[in-house]
């Protein structure tokens, strides 16, 4: 009967230790909206585009196009893939309950405040809902600039992956590097730095 | 001249079950071949026993695992879930599951049948089993809260190495190149706890298993395991003696259910069922306390009823699955 009682006070712990039930709803949780693209030629016809399910999905590699997409990010700007294919994109896939996704963050973020020209650093979770990327956002004081989330959309077909962070330097639409698992901000800079020609 | 022991209902063979239990669990043989986990809707759910969710042939969810990956992301859901699935487990079946249900039990087991001097139980391993609680605060509950990384499954856990770490890194060339320190220190303690096994009947249960200790937390209450015929039985202790486990009486913390006293018993007072095993008419306050176990078992249903509905209605199903469906670095020994 000891050992029940003290059952009883480990879940008190862990549910004193937890969040705001708020958060708690993933399935009524707002997700990114997905605004309809602006007609402009296209750079590459036959382009996957997540956001109209067209295109074949597929395992991406180095030196394949970019799948199209659109987020809105925390900030209440669009992100669009296409827009940036006249310039250089860190697409991080991460979430808050992965830890070396969570321990790479600082890193992104300091490469995003190096403010290289024509650099874009984009994270957006695979599984959280919209109001726990906020919250994750507000209390490590990042950037909302850089944040969204790919849950509930099709983003994450386009982008399979088995693991984790799973990040993808994107120069003029095409992937150059693909690195699965968290890197530094020396690596990071490095391969920045070497796809623009520094 | 000793009575001949009295025929039991024994539990029917017990390795089959537990076989049985390891390939239901792992049942994606296709994962095996391809190097490749299972991404389909049944890794929402948990299974009892300790099963990496990074193994390529798992179909479902270890609830060891998916309890830390939800402590990590705690602040910002809580895991009722997961929570009322472990409850329930632990109300209905307690350390049965150690015994049953558990894969690397069964791993265990079977090491254990390899014919050499064996490490009989003491005073000094009744006192090492309480080491599983230290890694149950340290690795499950202040790791994961605090430093937001699955302690056990990173650090510690050889059934990730085993079903996750080794195959999938012998399947992948890719992740090879990912292997580190963290990946020797998990073979190498995979490595120490199977040869241990051999000398040391369920050496890693015993001393070191998180799960076994949130269990065993339930065995007053467990609905369903072994029980002592209170009117049968003579305290002549032969079924502490025969049992392999460092327990003080049938049914404590350390009992995994295993079924060895079953046979022991000359009086034939032991068996498997769901009677309770409190009620004796010699010792003070027998309805009292039957009355305040039935009171127990009702208010920890309901409880285990209410979190898993609330951890349902709030996508506690999708968020183990949406973890289960990615390889895990840190239980591969790649974190």
């Amino acid at each position: 009967m000891t050992g029940l009682l003290l059952v009883f006070i480990l879940c008190a712990a862990v549910f004193t230790s937890c969040g705001t039930p708020a958060g708690n709803d993933i399935t009524k949780a707002p997700t990114s909206e997905v605004s309809e693209p602006t007609e402009k030629p296209e750079k590459f016809p036959n382009r996957p585009n997540a956001d109209r399910n067209t295109g074949k999905k597929k395992e991406l590699a180095e030196g394949d196009v970019a799948p199209e997409f659109s987020v809105i990010l925390l900030d209440g700007t669009t992100f669009r893939m296409s827009d940036h294919d006249e310039g250089t994109v860190l697409l991080n896939f991460w979430a808050t309950w992965c830890g070396p996704c969570v321990k790479e963050m600082p890193d992104l973020q300091k490469l995003a405040n190096d403010g290289i020209e024509g650099f874009t650093v984009c994270c957006l979770s695979v599984s959280d809902p919209i109001t726990d990327v906020k919250q994750f956002c507000s209390q490590s004081s990042y950037s909302e600039s850089l944040f969204s989330t790919a849950a509930g959309t099709s983003i994450g077909d386009y982008y399979p992956s088995d693991y984790i962070p799973y990040t993808l330097l994107i120069k003029d639409g095409v992937i150059k590097k693909i690195y699965v698992g968290s890197r530094t901000y020396q690596d990071y800079r490095k391969d920045v730095d070497s796809v623009l020609g520094k | 001249m000793t009575e001949e022991p009295k025929k039991q209902s024994r539990f029917p063979k017990r390795h089959y079950v537990q076989l049985m239990a390891a390939v239901l669990y792992n049942c994606n043989f296709r994962g095996f071949a391809e190097g490749k986990i299972y991404k389909g809707d049944t890794k929402g759910v948990c299974v009892p026993g300790l099963n990496c969710y990074s193994c390529p042939g798992a179909v479902a969810s270890c609830p060891l695992g998916s309890l830390q990956t939800a402590l990590v992301g705690s602040r910002y859901r809580i895991p009722y879930y997961i929570l009322g699935t472990i409850l329930l487990f632990g109300l209905f079946l307690g350390r049965f599951v150690c015994g049953f249900l558990c894969p690397f039990g069964l791993i265990q087991d079977l090491l254990h049948k390899i014919p050499v001097p064996k490490i009989k139980k003491s005073r000094v391993t009744r006192f090492l089993s309480l080491f599983k609680y230290v890694v149950l605060f340290v690795f499950v509950l202040l790791i994961p809260l605090w430093k937001l990384a699955p302690g056990f499954c990173k650090y510690i856990c050889p059934a990730g190495t085993f079903e996750a770490g080794l195959p999938l890194v012998f399947k992948n060339a890719f992740l090879r190149t990912l292997t580190g320190r963290l990946f020797t220190w998990k073979v190498f303690l995979l490595c120490v706890f199977l040869l241990l096994c051999i000398f040391c009947f369920r050496a890693f249960c015993r001393f070191v298993c998180p799960l076994g200790a949130i269990y065993s937390f339930f065995q007053p209450v467990a609905i369903f395991g072994i029980r002592v015929d209170p009117d049968r039985c003579t305290h002549c202790n032969a079924c502490v003696a025969a049992c392999p486990m460092d327990i003080k009486k049938v049914r404590d913390r350390e009992c995994i259910h295993c079924g060895q006293c079953v046979s022991s018993c000359p009086e034939g007072a032991i068996h498997y069922g769901f009677r309770d095993s409190v009620i004796r008419p010699e010792r003070p306050f027998q309805e009292s306390r039957r009355l305040l176990l039935l009171i127990l078992r009702v208010v920890l249903l309901l409880t285990g009823a209410a979190l898993l509905a609330a951890g349902l209605f709030g996508g506690g199903f999708e968020d183990v699955l949406n973890k289960a469906i990615r390889i895990c670095h840190e239980c591969i020994g790649i974190g």
